[in-house]
C-alpha cells in the first residue's frame, strides 16, 4: 500500500480488470466498475487507493445481490462469498481441522443476518464476513477445548454497524480574530503553547518506554496528526501507528495518580481549558 | 495548541475513563461491532479518529479489542492487498 505513482484512466481500467479477475469476481462488468471508480476518484489515484475502491465497491454489490434470493445472480454471489472466505483460511491465526464446518457456519450466520436486515454500510460487508469467519473459528476452538473466554466474543450485531457511528460532528473552524490587540495575544498564546509543549515533551520522554513511542506521542498529541498522517511520515501503515498509540495510552493510564494528574493538567492547558481539579 | 487538538482531547478522555475492570462488556461489544466499518474506512484513508471517536478511544484502552482490531486488519490486508492471494 505504499505506491505513490498516480494512475490515469487506462491504467485504472487495467488494474480493475486484473484485480476482479484475480479475485474471480464476476458479478460486475470490470469496465463499468472501472468507469465508476474513475468518476469517484479525486486527486489521490494511487494503486492502493484504487484497490481499496475496488473491494469496497464490490463488497456493496455482493451485499446487495446476496440479499435477493429471487435474483439471477443470487447463487453466484453466495458461491463467490464461499470461495473468497475459503481462500482466506490460509491466513487465519487459528486453523482448526473443521474447515468446511467453520465455513458453513459462517455462511449460515451471514445469511441469517442478511435475511433479517441489510448492513447500513455495505462497503464493510467483506470485512464483516472476515470478522464472522474469525469468530466462528474461535467459537469452534472454544467448544472443542471447552474453555470459556468470557462474553466478549459474540457475533457483532448487524444493527450496530452504523454508517455514522456514535460520532460528534467536528467543531467548525473559527475565523481568526482581527480585533485590536489580537497580535499581542497571539504572541502571548504562542509562548504559552511552546511552554506547555516543552513540558509535555519532557513528560512523554520521562514516562514512555521507547524513542519511537515518544516520537509518535508527540506527533499525535502535540502536533495533532492522525495515525494515517503519522504513518505517512514514518513510513508505516495507520494500523501500526494505532497499535503504538494504544500501547502509549495504556502506559499513561497505568501511571500513578500524581503523574496522571500532572499530565491531565498539561493536556487541559494545551487544549486551552481550565485545569481539572477532580 | 493546534487547530486539530482532537487527539489530545481523546487522550484526556482515555485517562479519565475507569480501569478496564470498571467498563461493562457492552463497551467491548459496541467496539467490536464497529470494527468492520472502522477498518474499512481507515483503509480508505478516512479520518476514523474523528468519524468514530468512541471506537478509537476504546481501542486505546482495551487490549482485547486492540488485539481483535489488529487481527482483523491483518486478515483484511491479506485478503485485499497480498499479491500472493490475488
Amino acid at each position: 500500500m505504499a505506491e505513490q505513482a498516480q494512475l490515469d484512466k487506462t491504467q485504472i481500467t487495467l488494474l480493475v480488470a486484473q484485480y476482479v479477475h484475480a479475485q474471480d469476481w464476476q458479478l460486475v462488468d470490470a469496465a463499468q466498475l472501472a468507469e465508476k471508480i474513475w468518476q469517484l476518484s479525486s486527486n489521490e489515484v494511487t494503486k492502493s487507493a484504487i484497490e481499496t475502491q475496488i473491494w469496497q465497491q464490490y463488497a456493496a454489490i455482493l451485499h446487495g445481490i446476496c440479499r435477493q434470493p429471487n435474483g439471477a445472480a443470487y447463487q453466484r454471489a453466495w458461491y463467490e462469498l464461499d470461495s473468497w472466505l475459503r481462500r482466506q483460511w490460509r491466513v487465519l491465526p487459528r486453523q482448526p481441522q473443521e474447515q468446511d464446518e467453520a465455513l458453513q457456519e459462517t455462511l449460515s450466520a451471514l445469511q441469517i443476518q442478511l435475511e433479517k436486515n441489510s448492513l447500513k454500510a455495505p462497503r464493510a460487508f467483506l470485512v464483516y464476513a472476515l470478522q464472522t469467519l474469525r469468530r466462528t473459528v474461535i467459537d469452534l476452538e472454544r467448544k472443542k477445548t471447552a474453555v470459556s473466554r468470557g462474553g466478549d466474543q459474540e457475533i457483532a450485531s448487524w444493527e450496530e454497524l452504523h454508517e455514522d457511528g456514535p460520532d460528534q460532528p467536528a467543531a467548525p473552524i473559527q475565523p481568526e480574530a482581527t480585533v485590536p490587540g489580537a497580535f499581542d495575544r497571539r504572541v502571548e498564546h504562542a509562548v504559552f503553547e511552546r511552554e506547555v509543549r516543552a513540558k509535555l515533551k519532557i513528560f512523554f520522554s520521562r514516562h514512555l518506554k521507547s524513542d519511537q513511542q515518544v516520537l509518535v506521542a508527540e506527533l499525535l498529541f502535540l502536533d495533532g496528526l492522525h495515525p494515517k498522517e503519522v504513518g505517512e511520515l514514518l513510513h508505516k501503515e495507520p494500523h501500526q501507528i494505532r497499535m503504538i498509540k494504544s500501547r502509549i495510552v495504556q502506559t499513561l493510564r497505568s501511571l500513578p495518580p500524581v503523574e496522571q494528574q500532572e499530565l491531565l493538567t498539561l493536556l487541559d492547558r494545551a487544549n486551552g481549558e481550565e485545569p481539572d481539579e477532580s | 495548541m493546534n487547530p486539530d487538538s482532537s487527539l489530545s482531547a481523546q487522550l484526556t478522555v482515555a485517562l479519565k475513563l475507569p480501569p478496564l475492570s470498571g467498563l461493562s462488556p457492552e463497551h467491548c461489544g459496541r467496539c467490536q461491532a464497529a470494527l468492520p466499518l472502522f477498518i474499512t474506512d481507515e483503509m480508505a484513508g478516512l479520518m476514523v479518529d474523528v468519524l468514530y471517536p468512541q471506537t478509537a478511544v476504546h481501542l486505546d484502552i482495551c487490549p482485547n479489542c486492540a488485539r481483535e482490531y489488529e487481527e482483523l486488519v491483518f486478515l483484511t490486508r491479506s485478503a485485499f492487498y497480498d499479491k500472493d492471494a490475488l
